[in-house]
């Protein structure tokens, strides 16, 4: 999975569980200031990136969900990891 | 005191819990009234990520019972003369500590299973009080009636779920000792209300 393909996927994610226009959405959009993403919205993402990818993202607080982007880095990083 | 490495796989009846403002029947219903709210929300969101037709639909009337049993509430609180006042969840939120935040359908529906058992509990409990209002005693009647079926409707789809995944039983056991572990927190909380009164 490339950067490009986990930003795509994961604001995919977030556009469809938040109701939120793709176009509203970049890298750079931090999920709880911008979006303000809460503890189950976070579960809800995290859920969905399980059932499309298989992985499961070891974060274990609200601090860990910064930007779109960083999001899409450790996914990135899962997916490297695991074909290791 | 139940620890980790007793709670069985028989799923035992949730323990009563006496919050430090039980006395409080405003508290109370508000509690009643926010829990269903915030149960509300997390059905939403599961209902959204169910992957087969029959837990859609199980979910799809889950998400109505608890939109239903907020109103209830809110309704049995305006008809005895309350109101509506921000409460915290303090099961909730030591619940989440506990198991952190979940990362799979399955954590999700475990966690709302465990949620949902404690819930229907506490309700069981209050009806066995002598002196309620009889608009609470129908209100608790109605909704437990609902309750235990989202309780059996959840652990019998973990369970289906675990047949053909082991690692499933592990995160309704994990569940079950975050249960154990908030519950365990609020007695000590409420005790040491109790001792500085």
């Amino acid at each position: 999975m490339t950067e490009a393909q986990a930003i795509d996927l994961v604001s995919k994610l977030i556009s469809r569980g938040r109701s939120i226009a793709l176009k509203d959405i970049s890298p750079s959009t931090h999920l709880v200031n911008d979006l303000g993403l809460d503890s189950l919205d976070a579960a809800e993402l995290l859920a969905a990136l399980h059932m499309e990818t298989g992985k499961q993202l070891d974060f274990t607080s609200m601090e860990d969900f910064q930007t779109v982007g960083s999001v899409a880095t450790v996914l990135v990083r899962v997916h490297e990891g695991s074909h290791a | 005191m139940t620890t980790d490495q007793n709670v069985t796989r028989e799923y035992a009846a949730p323990g009563a819990y006496a919050a430090p403002d039980e006395h409080d029947p405003m508290w109370l219903l508000n509690q009643y009234r926010a829990a269903e709210v915030h149960g509300a929300g997390v059905i939403l969101r599961l209902s959204r990520l169910a992957d087969n037709l029959q837990l859609k639909n199980d979910l799809t009337r889950h998400l109505r019972d608890e939109a239903v049993h907020a109103w209830l509430w809110t309704k049995a609180i305006h008809d005895i003369g309350g109101d509506i006042m921000p409460v915290d969840e303090p099961y909730q939120t030591r619940l989440g500590h506990h198991f952190g935040i979940p990362r799979t359908l399955e954590e999700i529906l475990a966690l709302t299973w465990v949620s949902e058992r404690r819930g229907c509990a506490q309700y069981v409990e209050h009806l066995d009080v002598q002196e309620i209002p009889s608009i609470i005693r129908r209100t608790l009647r109605g909704i437990i009636k609902d309750e235990t079926w989202h309780v059996s409707y959840i652990q019998e789809e973990l369970e289906r779920r675990a047949l053909a995944d082991p690692k499933v039983q592990a995160v309704m056991d994990r569940a079950l000792i975050a249960d154990q572990r908030a519950m365990e927190d609020m007695t000590a909380v409420g005790a040491e209300a109790v001792r500085s009164t």
